[in-house]
């Protein structure tokens, strides 16, 4: 009976690694920064890994992969490649830099998907020049960033929003810093069936369409199709500024009944294929030729509206530590936000608009 | 040396067989009692009988989960288990040598793709054509997630089942045959009743394999959790899915602790599932096993045993 | 065995027990037999008394068991055997590719080395054959299951426990429930190929009483290795032997078994029945 032993196994994996995932919260260890890969595992959708079964450096980067506005077709190929650069650069670009820097250890970053492409195009500028420096950094999502760094897991928890006031009590994280360190804009975008001529809707109309009173395009001027609304799923941070923009934050708002996404690259998908379908997605993807970006009260999302504060919906994304962090993270930080990097063009590639110093 | 080499074995194979059943049973120790915490937040009551889940109003009922993993399991399995043993049958009984090569090749490739890949054909494919061919908004839903479930099932089902067939002595199909039965004969009414204990293993752990996918699943399946789901197109979730989408997100502890008692319930069914697998191949049915049937038919043995069997003289 | 039930089962089974001539139940001529290229059996003419016992000896690997299972055709799952010759059952090519296999089974029973009976219940073993062409009445079904297990000498070891699982039974049992089984579609000609060579010697002396009970209604050919059985249970016996020169099995004597055996004609079968090769 082999064979049902390694399925049974295989159960049990799943179990052990949502234990990790799970207990990352409640106990207090203060797992040494150097075993990233282990923390990066349980940040993880825990059940995503043995499910694929696929090597672990896969895994750990596959959400950033689904986030990146990559065609279906070649994500695959992308999410290998994907998974070598997070994984080796980050340690090999320490002992092979040529400009020895001042920094020297090692940092684990965790947290956003959204903010993960540009905290892994730091880590590798930051290290070309620290060549004793080590930046793991991983995504896992907003909420797992905020907890696992209160927790003491990492060294760096990004977010997409701020630490609730609640949060600050519960996870015991009353001195816990967040830094500003890149703006990211959202918008409506919509199947190209439906909206029909519309290319603009007011935020009234934003917001009948979302709390599920508007069910049809042509009650906003389109189509007559019926409306599918497509959510990220319940505490992700795009979801959170869509939330803070059509209901002043409170997501009991948003129709029930939507479908939920894991990821913006599902709802690229699941919104370019089904007709009718609005969701929102990052500044990132606005670009796609396969759905609509939404203007919203006459105002386009480009980067010089979205800086000046014109477009509304969006907001800072943010790097916390426990405290004021050690050197070598506050360093990072201050590279991060530096506007040699906040206005490179790998910064502005990468869909980000640099904060306001 | 021989002898000291038997002994060093002996032990590796012993203390590995500890570490497992050790770490097994440390491992539902263990999330049991993370998972049992959610009741210091919530009642037993409105967490195995809530028909919410919604994290915004802090509802942690599981049957919206519960209900969307059993109804995928089902709806795959009364797709993939016929489908499975009509595909092992082929290959044993009907295909040639070549075509049964290129299947098995087909079955293994099956087998070893990502199931972020089967998620993806599933949001590509399978949900657009439920889309366009039931004419309902999204085609995300349990029945999707059972079409992307069938063809991720096929390789274990297919492989255990081929398995079973195969193990069937000729012995059986020629004696099946000598009658004056056709092949179609043999094959229902003596080599499939014959291999029952191995295709109910097939279909169970085809079973285990669907219940516990998570990332294809949760792909297609619309993650909706706050109600439980009254049809099979208009989204819902599994307790896999749910898991994988909510946990990175959850920072309440009553949600996660939540999202660990449903791993706990998942842990639970997987071993229920283990035990139908023992208990398919190792109870009474096992008598009507082939395995039991060689020894015997092979006979060979001294009459005085054949005697205290019963034979009459 | 009422004439009634009988009748029934024949007519059931297509004009079986009219077509076979009295005096020769099955004709051989010029029978060669290829696995591949290799010629396992070569230029076998011979024919075989209805309702009598033939027995077919000879050494290990000239070829007995590839001629008796040519006779049924259940060779044909070897997928590259291949035979040429005339086989005749009465006036029916055996070997014709329009021949309906299962017809010719069912007139030509077979009972193999081990014991082979199907993971079921005795009743559902012995009624198998029955039960493939289309329902039969119950009351009539359980007739023919008691007649073919008192057949088989077999019906007062199992009628209390008919529902029980075959695998049950011992060896010996199980061989006498395959030859109910066999028994139960009224065949003709009975093959049997080392029926007794996996058994006891006492349960292969309850087969061999039992094989010379059924020589009255059936026509049975018996593969052996055993000479005693073959000498007590026989009525013909076939000689047959490998060729020293291209390895091919052939007939090299044939003949009543008391005269094979107090007499052989030919000196291989001489050597063969006393000891000397095989």
């Amino acid at each position: 009976m082999f064979k049902s032993l390694r399925v049974g196994f295989t159960g049990l994996v799943i179990m052990a690694t949502l234990a990790a995932c799970g207990s990352t919260g409640t106990t207090t260890t203060s797992t040494n920064p150097t075993s990233s890969t282990s923390g990066s595992s349980a940040t993880m959708p825990a059940a995503t890994m043995v499910a694929t079964a696929m090597p672990a450096a896969t895994d750990a980067t596959m959400s950033a992969t689904m986030m990146a506005p990559t065609t279906a077709a070649t994500m695959s190929a992308t999410m290998m490649a994907t998974a070598t650069d997070a994984t080796m650069s980050a340690t090999a670009m320490g002992s092979t830099a040529m400009t020895g820097g001042a920094m020297s250890g090692k940092l684990t970053v965790a947290g956003s998907s959204a903010l993960l492409p540009m905290m892994q195009e730091a880590a590798k500028e930051f290290q070309a020049k620290n060549s004793g420096a080590q930046i793991t950094v991983t995504a896992g999502g907003s909420g797992a960033g905020r907890t696992q760094v209160c927790s003491g897991q990492i060294d760096i928890g990004d977010s997409d929003v701020k630490l609730s006031s609640d949060e600050r009590s519960k996870l015991n994280c009353a001195d816990a810093v967040e830094t500003p360190v890149a703006i990211q804009a959202f918008a409506p975008v919509a199947n190209k069936k439906g909206p029909g001529s519309v290319n603009n809707l007011t935020k009234d109309q934003l917001v009948k369409i979302f709390n599920g009173t508007s069910k049809n395009w042509k009650e906003v001027g389109g189509d007559d199709q019926a409306i599918v609304l497509v959510n990220r799923a319940k505490g992700s941070g795009t979801r959170s500024n869509m939330a803070k923009f059509l209901f002043a934050g409170d997501d009991k708002q948003f129709a029930t009944g939507a479908s939920e996404e894991d990821n913006s690259e599902t709802v690229r998908q699941t919104v370019s294929q089904t007709p009718g379908a609005i969701s929102y997605l990052g500044f990132a993807y606005l670009t796609n030729p396969d759905i609509i970006a939404l203007q919203v009260d006459g105002v386009k999302a480009d980067k010089a509206d979205i800086q000046s504060g014109a477009w509304k919906i969006g907001g800072p994304g943010y790097a916390i530590t426990k405290g004021k962090g050690s050197e070598l993270a506050q360093a990072f930080i201050q590279f991060v936000t530096s506007s040699d990097f906040q206005n490179s063009d790998a910064f502005g590639k990468l869909g980000f608009v640099p904060v306001q110093k | 040396m021989a002898r000291r080499n038997a002994i060093l074995a002996q032990s590796i194979f012993f203390s590995a067989a500890a570490i497992l059943v050790l770490s097994t049973g440390a491992l539902v120790l263990f999330i049991g009692s993370t998972g049992l915490r959610v009741f210091s937040f919530i009642s037993p009551a409105s967490f195995f009988f809530g028909r919410s889940w919604d994290q915004n109003t802090q509802d942690f009922g599981v049957l919206p989960l519960l209900f969307g993993s059993l109804a995928t399991t089902l709806v795959t399995l009364v797709i993939s288990a016929p489908l499975a043993i009509a595909v092992s049958i082929f290959m044993v009984e009907i295909a040639p040598r070549p075509i049964r090569r290129i299947m098995r090749t087909a079955v293994e490739l099956f087998a070893s793709l990502p199931s972020v890949i089967y998620g993806l054909l599933g949001l590509t494919l399978v949900v657009p054509w439920l889309r366009d061919a039931l004419h309902v908004g999204l085609g995300k839903g349990i029945l999707a997630a059972a079409v992307v479930l069938v063809f991720m099932t096929q390789p274990t089902m297919v492989s255990i089942a081929e398995d079973a067939l195969r193990s069937l002595p000729e012995s059986l199909r020629e004696g099946a045959l000598a009658v004056g039965a056709t092949r179609w004969q043999m094959i229902w009414r003596v080599l499939v009743p014959a291999a029952r204990p191995g295709l109910l293993t097939a279909v169970i752990l085809g079973m285990g394999r669907a219940i516990g996918e998570t990332m294809a699943v949760q792909m297609v399946v619309g993650n909706i959790t706050s109600r439980i789901p009254s049809n099979l197109v208009s989204g819902a979730t599994t307790m896999p899915a749910a898991i994988v989408t909510q946990l990175p997100e959850a920072t309440s502890p009553a949600h996660r602790a939540a999202l660990i008692m449903v791993a706990f319930l998942l842990l639970v069914i997987t071993l229920i599932l283990i035990a139908g697998v023992r208990l398919a191949t190792g109870g009474k049915s096992t008598k009507a096993s082939t395995r039991r049937a060689v020894p015997a038919a092979q006979g060979g043995r001294p009459a005085a045993v054949a005697k205290l069997q019963g034979d009459k003289v | 065995m009422s004439t009634a039930s009988r009748a029934t089962v024949a007519s059931q089974v297509g004009s079986a027990t009219q077509v076979a001539a009295p005096e020769l139940a099955l004709r051989l001529a010029n029978v060669n037999l290829y696995y591949g290229s290799f010629r396992a059996v070569k230029d076998v003419t011979l024919d075989i008394k209805a309702r009598a016992i033939t027995a077919i000896i000879g050494p290990s690997g000239c070829g007995k068991s590839t001629l008796l299972r040519s006779l049924n055709r259940i060779n044909d799952r070897t997928p590259i055997f291949r035979a040429e010759g005339t086989l005749k059952l009465g006036d029916i090519d055996i070997c014709a590719p329009t021949t309906d296999l299962v017809e010719i089974r069912r007139r030509i029973g077979m009972v193999f080395q081990r014991p082979n009976p199907f993971p079921q219940s005795i009743f559902d073993n012995v009624a198998f054959g029955l039960k493939l062409n289309g329902r039969m009445p119950r009351q009539q079904l359980t007739e023919v299951v008691e007649q073919s297990l008192r057949g088989a000498a077999l019906w007062d070891d199992v009628k209390d426990k008919l529902d029980q699982s075959a695998l049950g039974l011992s060896g010996g049992q199980q061989q006498r429930l395959c030859i109910a089984r066999a028994l139960a579609t009224r065949p003709e000609v009975l093959l049997m190929d080392e029926p007794a060579s996996a058994l006891d010697p006492i349960s292969t002396l309850r087969i061999e009483e039992l094989i010379n009970d059924l020589k009255r209604q059936y026509t049975i050919v018996i593969v052996t290795h055993n000479m005693q059985q073959a000498a007590r249970a026989s009525d013909v016996t076939v000689m047959m032997t490998m060729d020293t020169a291209d390895r091919a099995g052939n007939v090299v004597e044939v003949g009543d078994t008391n005269q094979i055996f107090t007499n052989p004609r030919d000196r291989q079968t001489e050597e063969y029945i006393t000891g000397r090769f095989g």
